[in-house]
């Protein structure tokens, strides 16, 4: 019934936009019809470069593709009645191109565009945040988003808008990632040149995604060039790579090759006298080829490893080193792989793009030694899902299916949370239906969406989701008002320590049978506005609403055995960014930077207590401002949060177990620590200064970056680890000096 | 224009500087204060002797291996109040050697516990903050004498259900019998005992009920008591003693997993410390046995 009134539409035009020399798909082309000097239909680009200009009256058009810094494309198509013209567009580049036309649904890049607990990130964003060596790093860039929380510059976890770090979904071209972040948490399992985009979520995802209770990254690796060979080398103490792309078939199949280690492991405790033994690294691949004018594949492959004594240098109580002190912690291991495949297809005369994926990803996670580990875990999942988006008229419908079946191993060496050793699995699947750019009357803009979820033993959950987005018309600049609700459940939850926020560790297994399934509920409205000259700014508010949630119950003794109680959550909070790109600045320099601030109040509810669980952290924020002129570039960073939740200690004693016939004269008892009430304390605020100095120079086919910084400027003592039992601290990166050369062949 | 975006940059700046250069960035994890002294220990009925075990909850493990060590000095009075007859009684220090060779601060009293009577322990430093438990003796006026369910008889064996009202917890229980053989051999007859140990739990109206095995305990007395060939025994009384303990204390015990205990509203009644101080009951009663048809199948008369 579908395909006749699809048919009886006016005509459409469609296709791919790309860099024409590197036949990579742009992301956010402005493509415009225009008659009679009037826009007729607009739109952009979405990360595959496609776009599609529906319900258009036959006619003739002046079709415009724009992109900043690409030559604009202009063309005159007439257009049939009921006629589906399909145009694949090469943008030149052009650096003196900056008249992009802005379309009222252009996709949120940068900015101060924050909807609904969407950001939209793009290398250029990534690019604001400078992190050690020469190149940058989504994590770098994430942890100055609003409302995401990291627990400083290692242990490589973070925590969004109050949930723990297993709650958030990292996806690579679809499939997930387990551990997406390296121990050092400058750096994620995604180089900054791999990434076409990536879609942050912070709250109110929509119906296309789910499992997961608290955030969603969903990152889509970028095309090697089509045309010709490019490559980089970067060398820095931190982190040193390569990446290499090029054609394989010219103009048809492609090949991007990257791949980093770090090496701070060997550079530092000489050079500063500090232990950071820390060893990381990432390898990637991706493959993508056109099968035809409608039709392409990828295969993206991922690959890291990180290790690390997370102690590092050990302080006394008092903050002194204390080189004497056992280093007994023990040496933490995780690795990621994963192999992702896409295929996607316009069929021929019909407004559809059907994709189909699926891919294997598999992480292991262990602690003590290399050949004898005290505990493992491992994860993996094999899933496949279906996509078909209709465009009908002015309203895009997506519907999809999804189906996921992960396997988790885990041996313990002891009792943890419950579990000792075992092999269990979990099948999810998922169905889902939305609206996408849905208009409404007016401005308002209404996307709802609905996913059934079903696991394995369980009733099908019903996820409602709704998107409303509105675009008032105001004196001064441009605003879109936004918000977003959904219901979320979460079925292979990750057990941390939570008792303790220097724990790394995690465990994944599937939900308690005996519990209901983790859920979560999501509601978040915000404010963007865009005003002349360069500035922006973005507001949200936002709660998500917790239930069934798995939390350790809390231990008088430093061991990870600890049974499991039930709990309820509330994360409620509020952000303001504040954005100001390329403006004037003093003596023929430019100012780019953005302030963001968040508050964030987390509680966690048992039967015995309310507390603010490890990742709660009230305020937070990141100031990023950066100079350039004559291509060298100043960048100062700082970042604020306040101090996490900690448990206090009212000192030593003794348990004993007391019974009737006990002779406490003879039985010794078992020294404990004797904890108050969980979570009551807070730690010193984290606080840390970076500064950069950039250096780019370009030559006729390369261009070389130089980076020299500090972290930790002041050298703040920003504690990372406190033990209560053997009292001992470990603090964040000290004073650190970082130098790096990045040479890109273009 | 360009002088605002300096002040700008300048004014975002300088909080940040101002901020590194004052703030605390140490972390004292002892600000848990308000708790002085973990105390182990109990009050017996049965006995003049009663001893606790005092801890003080200092920022170093107590581990005394030497007296001359600074944690075998201890800043602590201990008193114990009769509430209800405020009688107050001064408790001795002493280091004791534990069975792992440490020395652990004990303090003991030398008094008679009452039954019904609440104690209230109070373990006082010099500069007068204190940690205080109270401990009710458990009371023999609820006990209301023990439900004796009629014999059952199987096969020649014989077993009787016992049930005790008001005991929450029996964890030593003896069946008594007295038995005669008419002045024969024993003028003043005879009293055996017969060891039960913790048997028995909580029945449905709350009491702690056991099984006495009468044919096994009277196969154990008529070997265990000697008089002349051919006596039959007589079976007068049959009674029970029971200790138990006090009201708060099985909450306590059934902690048994140790790593919980540090969750709030884990077991100690000890405030401003940490720890637990109980009491210990006993209960004694007797019944006539008039049943005798069962006194025959016992071998008795």
């Amino acid at each position: 019934m579908l395909l006749p009134e699809v048919y009886s539409q006016p005509a459409s035009v469609r296709g791919f936009v790309f860099e024409a020399e590197s036949r990579r798909p742009l992301q956010g082309a402005t493509i415009v019809l225009r008659s009679a000097g009037e826009i007729r239909r607009g739109t952009v680009t979405d990360g595959d470069g496609y776009f599609i200009l529906p319900r258009v009256g036959p006619g003739s058009y002046d079709l415009t593709a724009s992109f900043v810094g690409f030559a604009t494309y202009r063309d005159l198509v007439t257009l049939g009645a009921g006629e589906v013209l399909e145009r694949n567009i090469y943008l030149p580049e052009s650096p003196g191109s900056l008249d992009e036309v802005v379309i009222e649904e252009q996709l949120d890049t940068g900015f101060a565009d924050v909807k609904a607990g969407l950001q939209s990130v793009a290398p250029t964003d990534v690019q604001r945040v400078p992190v050690p060596g020469a190149g940058t790093d989504l994590a770098g860039y994430l942890q100055t988003l609003p409302g995401v929380v990291s627990q400083g510059d290692r242990g490589g976890q973070l925590f969004v808008r109050g949930g723990s770090s297993d709650q958030n979904l990292a996806l690579l071209d679809g499939v997930p990632i387990y551990q997406p972040f390296h121990i050092v948490s400058f750096f994620s399992a995604f180089p900054e040149d791999i990434i076409d985009h990536a879609d942050i979520y912070t709250a109110g995802f929509g119906a296309a995604y789910g499992t997961r209770l608290s955030s969603v990254m969903d990152v889509t690796a970028r095309n090697g060039s089509k045309q010709r060979f490019r490559g980089s080398v970067s060398v820095a103490p931190f982190l040193s790579g390569a990446r290499i792309e090029g054609p394989l078939i010219p103009d048809r199949v492609s090949v991007v090759l990257s791949a980093r280690q770090s090496l701070v492991e060997e550079v530092t405790p000489n050079f500063l006298g500090q232990k950071l033994p820390y060893r990381f690294g990432d390898r990637f691949g991706k493959i993508h080829a056109f099968l035809g004018p409608r039709q392409s594949v990828s295969i993206s492959f991922l690959d890291t490893d990180d290790k690390g004594d997370i102690a590092g240098t050990l302080k006394t109580f008092d903050g002194e080193f204390a080189p004497d002190l056992p280093d007994d912690d023990p040496e933490v291991r995780w690795s990621n792989r994963a192999v992702a495949a896409r295929y996607s297809m316009l069929p021929r005369g019909a407004p559809l793009l059907i994709e189909l994926g699926g891919g294997h990803s598999r992480s292991e996670n262990e602690i003590g030694a290399s050949d004898n580990p005290e505990r493992q875990a491992t994860i993996e999942s094999l899933e496949g899902y279906l996509k078909v988006t209709v465009f009908a008229g002015t309203t895009e419908l997506r519907a999809g299916g999804q189906w996921r079946k992960t396997d988790v191993e885990f041996a313990l060496g002891g009792q943890f949370q419950n579990l000792d050793s075992s092999a269990e699995d979990e099948t999810e699947s998922r169905v889902f239906l939305e609206t996408v750019h849905g208009r409404a009357a007016g401005a308002l803009r209404i996307n709802p969406g609905l996913a059934l979820y079903n696991t394995a033993g369980r009733p099908i959950r019903l996820e409602p989701r709704l998107r409303l987005t509105a675009s008032p018309s105001l004196p001064y600049g441009a605003h879109t008002i936004n918000a977003a609700v959904g219901l979320y459940h979460q079925s292979v939850v990750g057990l941390n320590d939570e008792r303790d926020v220097g724990s790394i560790f995690t465990v994944w297994v599937p939900a308690a049978d005996s519990l209901d399934l983790p859920s979560a509920i999501h509601a978040v409205a915000g404010w963007t506005g865009r005003f002349p000259n360069g500035f922006g700014a973005a507001a949200e508010v936002f709660v998500k609403e917790f239930r069934e949630l798995s939390v350790p119950e809390f231990s008088a003794f430093p061991s990870f055995t600890t049974t499991l109680q039930s709990a309820d959550g509330t994360a409620l909070g509020a952000d303001l960014r504040l954005d100001i790109r390329g403006r004037p600045f003093v003596a023929g320099s430019t100012f780019d930077g953005f302030v963001s601030y968040t508050f964030t109040d987390v509680q966690y509810r048992t039967a015995t207590l309310s507390y603010n669980p490890s990742q709660h952290r009230k305020h937070q924020l990141n100031v990023v401002a950066h100079t350039e002129r004559n291509g060298v570039g100043f960048t100062i960073q700082w970042q604020y949060g306040s101090g996490f939740p900690f448990t206090e200690s009212a000192g030593f004693d003794e348990f004993q177990v007391l019974g009737p016939t006990t002779d406490v004269t003879k039985e010794p008892g078992i020294t404990r620590v004797l904890y108050d009430t969980p979570f009551r304390g807070r730690q010193p605020a984290y606080e840390r200064i970076d500064v950069w100095l950039d250096k780019e120079v370009s030559l006729e086919r390369a261009r070389v970056t130089i980076r020299a910084g500090i972290i930790n400027l002041f050298n703040r003592d920003n504690l990372f680890y406190f033990d209560l039992f053997t009292l001992r601290r470990v603090d964040q990166m000290p004073f650190i000096p970082s130098v790096g050369i990045k040479v890109e062949v273009l | 224009m360009r002088h605002l975006h300096a002040c700008l940059i300048i004014g975002l700046c300088l909080p940040s500087i101002s901020c590194e250069t004052f703030e605390d960035t140490t972390l004292d994890p002892f600000r848990g204060q308000g708790r002085y002294y973990t105390v182990y220990g109990f009050l017996d009925v049965a006995e003049t002797e009663h001893v606790l075990r005092v801890i003080p909850i200092r920022r170093t493990p107590e581990e005394i291996t030497a007296p001359s060590e600074a944690n075998a000095f201890i800043d602590a009075v201990v008193w114990s109040t009769d509430l209800d007859t405020g009688r107050r009684v001064g408790w001795r220090h002493d280091l004791s050697q534990l069975s792992d060779g440490t020395l652990a601060h004990i303090y003991s009293a030398s008094m008679r516990i009452e039954a019904d009577h609440a104690y209230r322990i109070e373990v006082i430093r010099s500069d007068g903050a204190q940690s205080s438990a109270v401990t009710v003796v458990p009371s023999l006026s609820t006990s209301i004498g023990p439900v004796v369910d009629p014999a059952v008889v199987f096969q020649s064996e014989a077993f009787q259900k016992v049930h005790l009202t008001g005991v929450p917890r029996a964890f030593d229980i003896t069946v008594l019998y007295e038995v005669s053989d008419g002045g024969v051999s024993l003028p003043h007859g005879a009293r055996v005992e017969r060891e039960y140990g913790a048997a028995g739990a909580v029945d449905a109206d709350g009491r702690w009920s056991f099984e006495i095995d009468l044919s096994r305990d009277a196969a154990a007395i008529l070997e265990t008591v000697m008089t002349d060939p051919g006596v039959v025994l007589e079976l007068e009384e049959m009674g029970v003693r029971a200790r138990w303990v006090d009201e708060q204390w099985p909450a306590f015990a059934d902690r048994t997993d140790l790593n919980l205990l540090g969750q709030p509203g884990g077991v100690s009644n000890v405030e401003n410390g940490d720890g637990f101080v109980g009491s210990i009951g006993t209960y004694t009663r007797f019944w006539r046995v008039e049943d005798a048809e069962l006194k025959a199948v016992l071998g008795f008369r």
